[in-house]
This record gives structure tokens, sequence and C-alpha cells, in this order.
């Protein structure tokens, strides 16, 4: 026979399992690389356009991380999750953890673009002086 | 004691009785064997056998509809209350409970099936229900009983291994149904000494059997093939210490076996003993279960006056609505009647009759001036049918019981005090029934009681088995019950209950509990919880009943402390603490937009800070970053300490509300 305690443990890992379901569901749907449902990935070209916007401008990164935390806490709240629990997710975290990791993704691929320019322009260099 | 209590008669002794018993239940007899063909519609009805028209004959099965109402009210098992002595009793009895519950289901199981039900229908209709109730240690249990030659037990199992055994194996008894008119009791007084249970088998199925002596029929056989189609009469016997089967035999012609016929005093040949052995029970092994006049112990009851009425009456209605069928059938599919001119349609010197005109569906019917074509029988309303049929609808529901205890409206019946009217007066007519089913019952437990006490030498305890269903993973489960020797002396008191509760009752007990369970001012309540369980709303266990009303009232106290809700929390921020978002490796935040940076350390500095915080750790990473290595800017002022943010994490999962 399970015991009582058995029980609420039950009930425990069952709740906590969904809580952190929706947690993952919402981080994942408002993460940069997360791809909408049926919509086309983005190119380089189109990925490195929308950084430019970022880029620079440290008043639009904060929108951004403001946007994307407070899609979290509103998401979560209309899943019925108490404004104290939220806070205790803490969702600026979240929001600056993917922005930072966004960031360093995407210098690094302008990195990559801009020394592939450099070693064309530098080819072309040394044809001419040939 | 006389020797008929305890002794096995002579085949001629037995005879002579059996005969006996034939004739002293042949007027019986001959009422079951009226009912029987009531009931499947065997009843002879006359009429006119030379007709102009056709006659239908119509059985409107009235008595069936009876016994099948009447039937439905009760349980399809009875549930025994073994009532305890003392309160410290109780577990005990709730014990004995469930497993006479379980054990009434494994003998039937055991036995040929759904023998409550048919006792039930047989005791409506006929006035007794009888059914046979064996213990069978050597055909359940046959490692346990197995001795050698010396009588010394073959396989010695004591303790667990021999519980284990006898788990497995299952309970020993089964119940069998016993026709009414199969059943020949003697009784002296009340008691019946002596019985004959006839019965039917292949003469294969006698030969074969292991534990008859078939050395007097085994002349008899003819070859498996036709052996299969000779029928055996048996006659079972029983007084109050011996159980024998005996084979009747041929009396003249070798292949003329006699046959059952209870009616008249025809079933008649030498009877050759096959086996006999001793019940120890004290008493004989059926159990009658009487009617709603008390059953048949002798020749004469009530029930038959009743029942003959009932006949009576489903006898008419069948007669009537043989006629109705026929009256209409005869207007609606008429013989027609020509008036012809006998001129114009050429009658003949011979005097033959002229042909009738023959039309096909569809074609114009030709006919001469003065010449008509007429139904022989014109159709008409006739209110007799239809008051002659009231009538007897009417006197029969009087006689039998009606539908109004299931919610049924009689003709006539408008109001709510007329329908509880007929409501009390149709359970008026149950209750006799219901106390001898009862009665029934707790004779059907006892004899499981007796035969677990005669179970070898002290006695043996035998298990039960029952499906529980766990409340937290809904899973099934098999609990072990056992009915134990010791329990059972002195013989536990027990009730019974048989009857199906209605809703309309339900809501009256529970009504009635509340009332005598108010608190009175300085008296208490008028009768405790345990008595109102038990006595008004006839739960089966209440002290089991007790505890799942105590484990509720403190599951939803707990429930409502918060403690899931905190303990929810608590995980829940522990396992998104460990992964929340991208892990940052060191030295990727230096590769980042220093834009990015600033507005981090922006979002920082906002007054009030931002709801939740930054970590901590993760600031302290982007300041290190802007500032070059080994250079902090200190503490952000509106950003928790490391140790408050633990504090904030311990809040946040204490305060959590119920939003999850």
């Amino acid at each position: 026979m399970t015991t009582f305690v058995e029980e609420i443990e039950d009930i425990v890992d069952a709740l906590t399992d969904w809580a952190e379901e929706q947690v993952e569901i919402i981080v994942k749907v408002l993460s940069p690389s997360g791809r909408p449902y049926d919509q086309k990935s983005k190119t380089n070209q189109e990925r490195i356009s929308e950084y430019m916007l970022l880029r620079s401008n440290s008043q639009s990164w904060q929108d951004w991380i403001n946007e994307r935390a407070n899609q979290i806490i509103q998401s979560l709240a209309a899943s019925a999750v108490d404004q104290t629990l939220i806070e205790g997710i803490h969702p600026y975290d979240i929001a600056l953890r993917y922005a930072l990791d966004y960031s360093y993704r995407m210098e690094r691929l302008i990195n990559r673009y801009q020394n592939k320019q450099l070693g064309e322009v530098n080819g072309q260099e040394e044809k001419q002086e040939e | 004691m006389p020797d008929y209590y305890f002794d096995t008669p002579s085949p001629v002794e037995l005879s002579n009785r059996l005969q006996a018993a034939v004739e002293l239940w042949k007027d019986r007899n001959k009422y079951i064997a009226d009912v029987r063909d009531m009931i499947a519609g065997k009843n002879t009805i006359k009429a006119p056998a030379s007709t102009q028209y056709v006659v239908r004959i119509g059985h409107t099965y009235a008595l069936a509809s009876i016994i099948n109402e009447k039937a439905s009210r009760f349980l399809s098992q009875p549930s025994i209350q073994v009532v305890p002595t003392t309160p410290d009793d109780r577990s005990k009895s709730t014990r004995l409970e469930k497993a006479l519950q379980s054990a009434f289901f494994e003998m039937e199981r055991h036995g040929d099936g759904d023998v409550w039900s048919r006792i039930i229908d047989d005791a409506i209709a006929l006035d007794e229900g009888v059914e046979l109730i064996e213990a069978a240690p050597a055909a359940f249990w046959p490692e346990l009983v197995a001795e050698d030659e010396e009588g010394k037990p073959l396989h010695i199992m004591e303790g667990k291994d021999r519980d284990q055994y006898k788990k497995e194996h299952g309970l020993p008894v089964r119940t069998v149904y016993v026709p009414l008119e199969y059943y020949l009791p003697i009784y002296e007084g009340s008691t019946q000494v002596e019985t004959f249970h006839l019965e039917q088998r292949s003469l294969r199925s006698v030969l074969t059997n292991p534990l008859f002596d078939t050395s007097g029929i085994a002349t008899y056989s003819k070859g498996q093939e036709i052996d299969l189609k000779t029928q055996v009469l048996i006659v079972r016997y029983c007084n109050q210490s011996i159980y024998a089967y005996y084979a009747m035999t041929p009396s003249t012609s070798r292949s003329n076996w006699p046959v059952m016929r209870l009616d008249v005093n025809s079933s008649k040949g030498p009877l050759t003993l096959l086996r006999a052995y001793k019940h120890g029970r004290g008493k004989v092994i059926y159990n009658c279960i009487a009617g709603r006049f008390g059953g048949w112990k002798t020749n004469d009851t009530k029930i038959e006056p009743v029942g003959r009425a009932l006949l009576d009456i489903n006898q008419k209605m069948d007669e009537l609505l043989s006629q109705a069928m026929t009256n209409v059938g005869a207007r609606h599919w008429p013989n027609l009647k020509f008036h012809l001119d006998a001129d114009r349609r050429g009658w003949t010197e011979s005097g033959e009759n002229p042909t009738p005109p023959r039309v096909q569906p569809g074609e114009p019917l030709l006919l001469y001036i003065g010449e008509d074509l007429t139904p022989t029988f014109i159709p008409g309303e006739d209110p007799l049918f239809a008051w002659t049929y009231d009538q007897l609808r009417e006197q029969l529901n009087k006689l039998g019981g009606s539908g109004v205890l299931f919610g049924s409206r009689e003709p006539g019946v408008d109001t709510g005090y007329h329908q509880a009217l007929m409501i009390s007066r149709a359970e008026h007519l149950d209750e006799k029934m219901e106390q001898h089913l009862v009665q029934g019952a707790i004779n059907r437990a006892t004899h499981i009681f007796d035969i677990v006490k005669s179970l070898g030498d002290k006695g043996e305890r035998v298990w039960t088995h029952y499906i529980e269903r766990d409340s937290g993973t809904n899973n099934k489960k098999l609990v072990w019950l056992n009915i134990d020797p010791e329990d059972l002396t002195p013989m536990p008191m027990m009730d019974a209950r048989v009857r199906k509760t209605r809703p309309v009752d339900y809501i009256a007990a529970v009504r009635t509990a509340n009332d005598a369970t108010m608190e009175r001012p300085g008296r208490g309540p008028l009768l405790s919880d345990d008595t109102v369980r038990e006595e008004i709303l006839a739960v089966e266990s209440p002290d089991i009943e007790e505890r799942k009303i105590r484990l509720q009232t403190e599951k939803g106290r707990l429930i409502d402390s918060g403690i899931i809700t905190q303990a929810v929390s608590a995980r829940l921020n522990l396992r998104l603490a460990q992964k929340q978002g991208p892990q940052l490796k060191d030295g990727q935040v230096a590769g980042v937009d220093p834009a990015l940076l600033e507005s981090v350390q922006g979002l920082a500095s906002q007054q009030g800070g931002v709801p939740g915080g930054i970590n901590p750790q993760l600031l302290d990473q982007v300041n290190r970053s802007t500032l070059g290595p080994g250079r902090r800017r200190g503490m952000v002022t509106t950003d928790s300490q490391p140790e408050a943010r633990i504090g904030e994490e311990v809040a946040a999962s204490a305060n959590a509300g119920l939003g999850i």
C-alpha cells in the first residue's frame, strides 16, 4: 500500500515536472536561436543583418533583454505560476544568459566573415603585385 | 439416535425411502412443473381446432416478467455482516466479512456458477431455492490430503509452505444449484434428516469418475460412444453424517434406463452404491432458502394458492391475447365473402359452385349488378378486450408485486400519495422474501464456517483473496484473507444484506444518519458514528470507513497547509538553477558586443532592480570583462548580495502561492 508520504512525493514530482516543462517550453520559444514552428531557418546574412540592429547600441540591447524577460514573466503568469515563484526563477538571468550567448555567437560569426573577406582582399592584392 | 441419521442405508432400503420421498413431493413437483412450463411459455392454450380462420396462439409471459422484475431487486451475491462481540473484535469481523464475500464468489466459480441468482429465481417462483455446498479438499488440495497405504500424509507441509500451497490452490468449497423438483428432503419437525437429490449423468462420465466404485454398473458399458448417449439417474443421498452417490440401473431390459419423472412415481430401478463419505458437518449439506411463504416443509404450502392464482391469471391473459391476435388476424387478413349472381356466373345443373373471381393486386375487379364482396369479419372497436386485460393485469400486480418500486406509474395513479401507497404495498410483499433470503445467506456462511472447522482433525485455516485498488497508483493488487478455525469458536453472530439499496433509500438513510449524529446541547449526539454507519447506513466495515475518513481529513489539512506548493517551488527552483538558460563558458563574456555589457550594467543599476534580480556571479563576469581582469567595480547597489540571493530563493520557495 502506498503511504501518504509516497503519495505526496508523487504529486510533488508530477507538479514539478509540469512546471519545469512549462518554463522550458517558454524559454525555448523565446530564445533567439529557436526556430518558430513552420518557419524556415534564417541564413547567416539574415542573422547578421538582424544582429546589426542591436550591435553597438546599449539601449537596443536593454530593450531586447527587457522584452525577453517580460515575455518569460507573462508566459509563466499565463500558466498560472505565482508571482513569487516567477521571481524565484529569475527571468532576467535567463534573458541575460541568452543575450550574452547570442552576442558571443554572432560576434564570432561576424569575425569569421570579416576574416574571410580580408583573406579574399589580400589574395587579390598579391595577384596584382605579381 | 435413529440409525438413518448417521448410517449409509443399503440400496434396497434406500430405494424404498426414495420411492416414499417421490410420493411425498409428487404434488409439489406437479406444481413446479406447471410453473416452469408457464415461465417458459409452454402452457397449453385451448382453441377451436376447425375454423374458417387461422387460430393464432400467443404467450404474455406475465409470470416470467414478475419474476424478472422481483429478482432484479436482489443482489447477485449476499453481503454478510459479522457482528463483533467487543469493539476489539472489529478488525476480526471485518476480515471475516471480506473473506466470506470472496468465498461466496469463489465457491460459485468452483461450482456451476450463478448459483445465488438462480436460487432467488426459484425462491420467488416456487417459494424455495436449494444449493449444495460441498467441501472438496481432495479435488482442490490433492497433495495436501494424499496419504500412503498406512494412512500417513504423503507430503508433509507445515507453516508457511502449507499456507502458500492453500493460497495457490484456492478455497476447497463449491456450491451447485439444485433445481427444487430434484431435491426430495425428509423432514422431522423443521430438521431435514435425510435428503435425496437426483441428477442425470452420462454412463461414460460415471464409469470414468475415479472416485466412483463402478464394479456394479461396468457390465452395462457398450463402448464410449453409446455410453455417452446413455443417461444414468444418479441418486445423491445425504443424512446428518453420510453423503453417498448411487446409480439407478435398469430393472428389466438392460437398455431401459430409468429416467427422471418426478410428477409421477416412475423413477424405479435397483440402486448401486458408487461412493459414500462422512461429510462431518452434523447436518445435511444442502442450503434451502425459503421464499415469501417459508418454503416447502410439507407437501402443503401457502405459495401454491397464490402461485396457482398467478398461473390462472397468466393462463387467462394468454388465452385473451390469443383470442385478440386471432381476432385481429381474422379481421385484418380477412376471408372475403362473395355474393354472386348465380345466373351470370354460370350455375351448373350438377350443382357445382361458381368460381369466385380472382384478381391480382392493382387490377380492377369485375362485379355484376347485385353482386357484393365483403370481409367475413368486420373490423371494429371491442372495449371488452382492453377492460378484461386491465382487470387481469391489476390482479396480477396485486398478487405478484408491481413495478412501482422501480418508478413506473400505474394507470390512474396520479398523485404522489397514491404512488407512495402502492410502493409501500409492494414493499410489504417483498419484506418476507428479504427476511428469508437473509436467513439463507447466513446459513450459507455457516456452512462455510462448518467446513473450515471440519477439515482435518482440528479444522484447517483456508485462504481467500480479493482485489484491491491502490488509491495512489490506481493499480490493482491482491490481498489475502484467511478464515481461521480459531475465530469460529464460538460461532460468530451474523447478519446479511440481500437487497439492493435504492437511491431513495440511501438518501433517506443519509438524512437519518445526519440527524442521529447531530450534536445536542450538553448531551452529545443521539447515536455514535459507529452505530449509525453499521445500523442505518449498512456499511459493511465501519472501522475501515472511519480510517478512510480520518485519512481523507488529514490529507486535506496537510494539502491546505501548502506543503505541496512549497515542495514544488523548492524542487523547481533547484532544477531551474541547475540549467538556467545557456551555460556561459570562461572568457565567453569577453567576446560579446561591449554595448550589451553596458546595457547589462544599466539594468543592474536600475532603481529598484529588475524582477527576480540578476545573478551576482553573472554580473561579476560582466564587470570583469568591461574593466579588465583583476579589477572590480564593486557591488552594484540594487543587486542582491550572494547570501541575499540564497535568501531570495528560499523565500520564493516558502512563500510561493497556490498558482501551480
